[in-house]
């Protein structure tokens, strides 16, 4: 038998030329002379790593201990891969599309790159992956005693330090030479790819002892399995199906898996082939486990611990070479996994916990690239190392007395909380951060209690009166039988438990939540994943006259006929369309882009070739761009109608300057005109009275008093227009003072008296209330009354002439109306009531100037009331509002304190 | 007489054709959760039967999904994307 010394020794050889062989292909690789490196060959070898100590030294205890239910861990795998075109294609395309690094950045990437759920996933896979270190720690380290004699010396938790420094320094050599997440490491997946057929040689070449060098072939070896492997009536059990679920899980879920199937992936074409590769491997990997599980339990005594059949059934036949082999095997399945377990949790640790911590801590200088790099090798160092305490932690701690099989479904069922999560950000839109969140801690926090911590049996964290009897002696809450459920097996209850808790949480928050605007971006990249740029392809069902009217709808005539008569040339045609090559496609999609966005091209020609490759990313882009179009669409409009009131606007104002000025001519051309008559009048008569010597004192008292008139009716004339001048600019000065509204009304009359009396007009009035009181310009308003009364008197020719005046008080205004019963104002003159200067015939007859009701309008304006005509049938009838308390306006200064 | 160049036809049916073989793809592990997950061999008598024939039935059928999923990839290969 060999030594202590002499199997370290051939450990280390095995490891040399592990190193040789990962450093020839990184060479190869860095050079890019190794096309064979990159070959479905090697991919699938190195998904192999799903095959650790577990698979190689416990499949065989568990099927010594369990009959088939080990194949379970191989079965779950299978259908995961045979299955590959609708889950592992989507995982693996997305990893390129979005170069994801890990489970972690792929779940915290889905979920709108939320860096706190990548810190919990990788906590949670750091805490789920230490059983399974733990796992290989104890495999080796059984392996190690039971094959080197003189261990007696060393106890099994030394050995297993010894073997965590040597794993510890042995991944770090291998697995942190480059610091780019996203790189594939050929160095690594080549010598892994090594360790794959050496553990399953080695598992064969045991097997072929067993069935032909121990027994009389396959017939022979199952014939013993009666006597020594239990068999349970019942093939599908609840526990099979569980197992069969965790198994298929892990392929997804664990870190270095997602490593080697999505991160390590470098084609597409190289998945299709695992799939039924993969399957292969694992098929030829369990199909000796019985034949040696029923061997080692025939042939060794019971006291043999079945998880070291594989080595102690050649041992104890002194077949120390195929014994060798077999160690080697297990060395193999053990390391394999750790570096590359150890490569993917590091990467996820100094990723997404290391450095956004380092960038907080320097974000006041500006660090150099090499301070990164540095920062992150020393991170995955140090993570490398802390990995393999952690492990080697939990070995010491469960005392390494669980079997080998226990101990992996612990970890299975831990790193399986990320499954709804995974699943549901890949195929459901509606997932939210929130939800995952909530299920992966509530799953994870379930799966520790009732799986997790019991494995310690009473060691850490839960007494084993907590797990009889349940915290405060709560029974309902038995780690083990939660809720009073009764379920045997702890695996199956708490994987119910976990999974159940974890799916209908992260289902129920997600409904509840609404996903933030980058989570929804990533729910349709990530939902409907697209690799490269396949857009379209020539030779598809359409012709290149649809292509040449679908061009002149979008780019115009002119320019559809100038795009394909240049294609058509370059094709060498001098006549005719062109041929629809890829070229005139992609070109085709570029023009359309220019105008009607990339999306809506891309659909187009989509349509146009029936090629439906209308992915919902496209419908999204479509949208948004049909939405930006829209936007642009109602600025314009809004934009139009903004410049449409503009210009109206413009218009009003222009008439109105138009008007006024025409007013303006016509009030000049008025004043002169009024002016002019009594000027021509006074020059006359002053004329005459200077150029006749001999007239009659008579005739000069005449002409005299025709001049003073003339003169009188003139500075009158002057004192309107100026009045109506300060009264338009609003330069009037107003004296305001408390009057009733029968004092007023009696000014009025009393100025108008004479002149009604003439005219036999009998004047009513009606004030209600009688006490009715305002305050304001008593003057103006007494004048405005004046100027209604005497025109009615002057113009309301009626036989029995009668001015009513009525006076009441409506809300905080005073209502005067001045009516008469004469004839009234024609219709076709109304409008011209309150113009400068507008008199009709009757009134030029009269001597007016036709300033009195302008006059009266205005003053109206600046006592802060109103003044129209009301159209009635019978005579006249203006209508004054007057505010009851006039107030006066404060300057601004003033105002603002 | 303007030449009409068409482009090739019948691509809506080899479209079809495509996505009924990608279908045929879940059909596979649909086959393999009926017979591995669900209680049909135990129905057909295969619990209550010996280890051997257990285990005999069991890599038989495992082996024919593989086969099955080496057929698959080989209709695939129009759809599987070569990079």
């Amino acid at each position: 038998m060999l030594g202590f010394n002499g199997l370290v020794t051939i450990c280390l050889v095995y490891v040399g030329i592990l190193f040789l062989v990962a450093g020839w292909a990184d060479r190869r690789a860095r050079k890019g002379t190794a096309s064979f490196l990159s070959s479905p060959i090697i991919y699938t070898l190195s998904i192999s790593v799903y095959c650790t100590g577990w698979t190689f030294y416990g499949a065989v205890g568990s099927a010594a201990r369990n009959g088939l239910e080990f194949v379970t861990i191989y079965l779950g795998p299978t259908l995961v891969f045979v299955g590959w075109w609708w889950l592992l294609r989507r995982l693996v395309r997305i990893g390129r599309t979005q170069r994801i690094t890990s489970i972690a950045d792929l779940i915290s990437s889905r979920y709108g790159n939320n860096n706190l759920l990548a810190v919990i996933v990788t906590l949670l896979c750091v805490i789920g992956s230490t059983p399974y270190i733990a796992l290989q720690l104890k495999s080796l380290t059984l392996s190690f005693s039971i094959f080197a004699a003189d261990t007696d010396g060393l106890s099994p938790s030394i050995i297993g330090f010894w073997l965590a420094v040597g794993l510890a320094l042995f991944t770090i050599v291998f697995g942190t030479r480059s610091i780019d997440a996203n790189e594939r490491h050929h160095g690594v997946v080549t010598a892994i790819a090594l360790e794959a057929v050496v553990k399953m040689a080695a598992l064969l070449a045991v097997g072929v002892f067993v069935v032909w060098g121990l027994s009389d072939g396959p017939a022979d070896i199952l014939s013993k399995a009666p006597d020594v492997i239990n068999q349970s009536d019942t093939l599908i059990t609840p526990r099979w199906v569980t197992l069969t679920f965790l198994a298929a899980t892990a392929i997804i879920c664990l870190p270095r898996m997602f490593q080697v199937v999505v991160v390590e992936n470098t084609a597409e074409a190289h998945l299709a082939t695992a799939s039924w590769a993969f399957p292969l491997y694992l098929f030829f990997m369990s199909l000796f486990v019985l034949p040696i599980a029923i061997g080692g339990s025939t042939f060794l005594p019971a006291s043999a611990n079945p998880d070291l059949f594989v080595v102690s059934l050649p041992l104890a036949f002194d077949q120390f070479g195929l014994a060798t082999l077999a160690f080697l095997g297990g060395f193999s399945a053990a390391t394999s996994m750790v570096i590359v377990a150890a490569i993917a949790l590091s990467t996820m640790i100094s990723t997404h916990i290391v450095l956004p911590l380092w960038i907080r801590a320097n974000q006041d200088r500006n660090p150099q690239s090499d301070d990164v790099r540095s920062m992150l090798l020393v991170a995955r160092r140090i993570s490398i190392i802390g990995i393999l305490a952690l492990g080697y932690l939990y070995y010491t701690l469960t005392d390494g007395t669980a079997a080998l099989a226990s101990i992996g479904l612990i970890a299975f069922l831990g790193v399986a909380q990320l499954l709804p999560s995974i699943l549901g950000g890949l195929f459901w839109n509606n997932a939210t951060r929130h939800g995952a969140i909530t299920g992966i801690l509530s799953g994870f926090a379930i799966w520790a209690y009732t799986l997790f911590l019991p494995s310690f049996e009473g060691r850490l964290l839960l007494t084993e009166a907590v797990l009889q009897n349940g915290p405060f002696r709560i029974a309902w809450l038995r780690p083990e039988a939660l809720f009073g459920s009764n379920i045997e097996d702890p695996l199956v209850h708490a994987t119910l438990f976990s999974i159940g808790v974890n799916a209908l949480l992260f289902i129920t928050v997600s409904l509840l939540s609404v996903p933030s605007a980058s989570e929804r971006l990533q729910a349709v990249r990530m939902v409907s994943p697209r690799v490269g740029e396949p857009r379209f392809r020539a030779g598809e069902a359409t012709t290149v006259e649809d292509l040449y009217i679908l061009a002149q709808r979008i780019l115009g005539r002119q320019e559809a006929k100038a795009f394909f008569e240049q294609f058509a040339a370059a094709q060498g045609r001098q006549t005719g369309l062109p041929s629809p090559t890829d070229d005139l496609m992609r070109s085709l999609e570029r023009e359309l882009a220019g105008t009607v966005g990339s999306a809506t091209a891309h659909a187009m020609l989509a349509q146009a070739v029936g090629s439906e490759d209308l992915s919902f990313e496209d419908l999204f882009a479509m949208a948004d761009e049909t939405a930006e179009i829209m936007e642009y669409s109602q600025e314009l409009e809004l934009r139009s109608r903004e410049l449409a009131d503009t210009a109206a606007k413009l218009r009003l104002v222009n008439q109105k300057l138009t008007d006024l000025s025409a007013q303006k001519d016509a009030f000049l051309s008025q004043v002169s005109h009024e002016l002019r008559t009594p000027m021509t009048s006074i020059r006359a008569f002053a004329e005459i009275l200077r150029d006749t010597s001999k007239m009659k004192a008579t005739d000069q008292r005449r002409f005299a008093s025709i001049i003073l008139d003339e003169s009188v009716r003139l500075t009158r004339l002057l004192d309107e227009i100026l009045d109506l001048s300060f009264l338009e600019s609003g330069s009037a000065k107003l004296n305001i003072s408390k009057m009733s509204m029968v004092s007023v009304v009696n000014k009025a009359l009393l100025a108008t008296e004479a002149l009604a009396d003439g005219a036999g007009v009998t004047i009513l009035t009606d004030i209600r209330p009688k006490t009715l009181r305002l305050e304001t310009d008593v003057d103006r308003l007494s004048q405005v009354l004046i100027n209604l009364v005497s025109n009615a008197v002057k113009y309301g020719e009626a036989k029995t002439p009668i001015v009513k005046i009525t006076a009441r008080l409506k809300s905080t205004d005073v209502v005067v109306s001045v009516s008469d019963n004469g004839p009234g104002i024609p219709a076709q003159h109304q409008h011209l009531i309150f113009e400068k200067f507008a008199r009709f015939t009757s009134q030029h007859e009269k001597g007016s100037a036709g300033l009195g009701l302008a006059i009266s309008k205005e003053i109206m304006r600046n006592l802060g009331g109103d003044l129209r005509y009301l159209a009635k049938p019978v005579g006249a009838t203006f209508q004054l509002t007057v505010p009851q308390r006039r107030v006066v306006e404060q300057p601004a200064a003033i105002a603002a304190q | 007489m303007t030449e009409k160049p068409r482009i090739s036809e019948g691509a809506s049916v080899l479209a079809r054709k495509a996505r009924k073989r990608a279908e045929l793809a879940f059909f596979i592990p649909v086959l393999g959760c009926l017979i591995f997950l669900s209680p049909l061999l135990d129905a057909l008598g295969f619990g209550a039967t010996s280890l051997a024939r257990q285990f005999l039935a069991i890599f038989f059928l495992w082996g024919a999904l593989i086969a099955l999923a080496f057929m698959l990839r080989r209709i695939l290969s129009q759809e599987i994307e070569e990079d």
